[in-house]
């Protein structure tokens, strides 16, 4: 049985553990709660509860996790100026290599998953991650097994993300499938 | 038949007068929000603070209240943006409406005392559990149909049920009015500036006070990068405002939601319920049981309680004989910490009687950043942790309690001292 302390570290765990295993051994914050997305949506165990968003699927959950994860120094955070917005750099921390091998044993059949996910998400945009997620999070909704087709998807996708016209969002719908992450039809 | 465009004004001991158009009044008037009245917004968290017997009948009208005065600032100060998601006057004054009626809602799904029974509610096919959200877009999609489509005030607007359950759940129903989700529930949504204020008051505590005012005059919807959605946030003038709603919501945790009695009584609380259930849960929110769901109130309880059938927990709350806190780590407790917790858990074995972890807990302080518009040529966008140093050094709240019964409390903490007293030897 897992301790207290193990339950309570485990996602904080994950974060870093996924902040180490990126390409770049950074995550952008937007990054980090679409990848937990998708990993919840591939089936790893997370307990968070997405809701849609103008910026796509969300849970403060993810953010809490993060403030955990930087307190017991797994990870740092800086943020980083664009010309007329910002963003969040998220680094391994000084007590990355500290935390005990338990705290990951329950990542172990995930491991596909997670390489997976860094390897087709973590380099992406914030705007492409919050497209992305946003038409997962709308095929998921639909519950369509097939019986819908990316037409049906496309105006509820443009409704909330409208930044983005229907070619945009259709490329983007058929990359999702070629990822077998969507359960539409073409 | 009453006038359709007669005007209301309900008192409210936060924001003077409410008020509140025929439409509104109609929905206030149907049975099921009706039932607010009796459910308690702390629970029993007056056997701490003695005034805190108020209810989320006047929460809700508040929120509403407050959801109505940060959309029309957002509306008056956001009009680029808002027109970048396709908004023109008319489609802002139907989801002004929207809005309005939305907060007014989106607590009709509350258990039994609030948040406090909202463990009992029941499981999903997938596993997880329905939450109160889940409830009151079921109680709206039943109970409100038709009284939210067929007043004569949403001629113009040809608003249903389901446009309130889309953004109240958070689906893409909803289309470009998912921006105004954030209003209801986000960083500065009307719920929590409510809840704080109100709770506050009836508390009688001073910690969940903070400059609203300044805060409905200073929001604003803020750009992201190229592509990306916009969000909520505020204009420079606003950041101190917004450091003292954080604060507010940190003050607030520590000293009421997450007072140590408090919790104790939520426990008795939920294991009460669970006697008094059947199966030990609520039931779900399909259409075949949302009566039943509804007609479980406070009232409902507390009245097997002065019949002295709420089992022993039910006997605990009514004698106020909570279990006593007899350990807990730091608010924002180390690896060495939990280290230390689970060694004393271990000490105290079978006398603990309840567990209790501000990680679960319903109220959250939650995270601190809001994006803050700078006062400069180019509108930079900062977070707030850019302006105010206690925002950039919050810690997360993962404190956890220990509690044992009240005759055992000398035992635990003899049987804890040695382990207590090896700790303090060691720093």
């Amino acid at each position: 049985m897992s301790s207290y302390r193990e339950t309570m570290l485990r996602r904080p765990a994950l974060i870093a553990k996924l902040v180490w295993q990126s390409p770049e051994q950074k995550l952008g914050r937007t990054a980090l709660m679409k990848l937990m997305y998708i990993l919840q949506v591939r089936g790893v165990p997370l307990g968070y509860w997405f809701r849609l968003y103008s910026y796509g699927p969300f849970d403060a959950e993810v953010l809490n996790d993060l403030d955990v994860a930087k307190s017991i120094r797994a990870v740092t955070e800086r943020t980083v100026q664009y010309p007329t917005s910002y963003g969040f750099e998220i680094e391994p921390g000084a007590k990355f290599d500290k935390l005990e091998p338990a705290l990951f044993e329950w990542l172990e059949p995930h491991e596909e998953s997670i390489t997976w996910a860094l390897a087709n998400f973590a380099n992406r945009t914030a705007a492409e991650l919050e497209l992305l997620s946003t038409i997962v999070y709308v095929d998921r909704e639909r519950g369509s097994n097939g019986r819908a087709e990316i037409d049906d998807l496309l105006p509820l996708v443009h409704g909330v993300k409208p930044q983005f016209n229907e070619d945009r969002i259709r490329q983007a719908c058929r990359e999702l499938q070629e990822l077998r992450l969507l359960s539409c039809s073409a | 038949m009453s006038d359709a465009h007669r005007t209301y004004e309900i008192r409210c001991p936060i924001h003077g007068f409410i008020p509140v158009n025929d439409w509104e009044w109609e929905i206030i008037s149907q049975p099921a929000f009706q039932r607010l009245r009796r459910i308690r917004q702390l629970a029993w968290t007056d056997l701490v603070y003695p005034g805190a017997m108020h209810t989320r009948f006047e929460h809700s009208l508040g929120v509403m209240h407050v959801a109505s005065q940060l959309y029309d600032g957002i509306a008056a100060r956001s009009r680029e943006v808002l027109k970048e998601l396709g908004y023109n006057d008319d489609g802002l004054q139907r989801d002004r409406a929207l809005v309005r009626l939305t907060a007014l809602l989106h607590d009709v799904g509350h258990a039994p005392f609030s948040h406090a029974s909202e463990d009992l509610l029941p499981a999903r096919a997938d596993g997880t559990s329905y939450s109160h959200e889940d409830y009151s877009a079921a109680i709206i999609r039943r109970q409100f149909a038709e009284v939210i489509a067929n007043h004569p005030l949403n001629l113009n607007y040809g608003l249903k049920a389901a446009n309130i359950t889309s953004l109240l759940e958070g689906t893409s129903e909803a289309r470009n009015t998912i921006f105004w989700r954030e209003l209801i529930n986000g960083q500065i949504d009307a719920d929590r500036i409510d809840y704080l204020l109100r709770d506050s008051h009836h508390a009688g505590v001073d910690y969940g006070r903070f400059d609203w005012q300044r805060l409905r005059h200073t929001v604003v919807a803020v750009r992201g990068g190229p592509g990306e959605g916009p969000r909520l946030g505020i204009s420079e003038g606003g950041w101190h405002a917004a450091e003292a709603l954080v604060l507010a919501r940190y003050f607030m945790f520590t000293q009421v939601y997450f007072h140590k009695t408090r919790v104790a009584c939520d426990h008795h609380l939920r294991h009460t319920l669970h006697d008094l259930l059947s199966d030990g849960k609520f039931p779900p929110p399909n259409d075949a049981r949302l009566e039943e769901y509804l007609a479980w109130d406070d009232w409902r309880v507390l009245g097997r309680l002065a019949e002295g059938k709420a089992g022993e927990h039910g006997i605990r709350l009514a004698q106020r004989d909570h279990y006593r806190e007899v350990y807990h780590t730091p608010e924002s407790p180390g690896a060495k910490d939990l280290r230390l917790f689970e060694r004393v858990r271990e000490k105290l074995g079978d006398l603990v009687k309840a567990e209790e972890s501000a990680k679960k807990s319903w109220y959250k302080v939650g995270p601190a950043d809001i994006p803050v518009v700078a006062d400069n040529a180019r509108c930079d966008v900062l977070p707030l942790s850019r302006f105010s140093t206690f925002v950039a050094k919050m810690k997360p709240v993962g404190k956890v309690m220990l509690y044992c019964r009240r005759e055992d409390k000398d035992e635990a903490l003899s049987r804890m001292e040695g382990v207590l007293s090896k700790r303090r030897s060691a720093q």
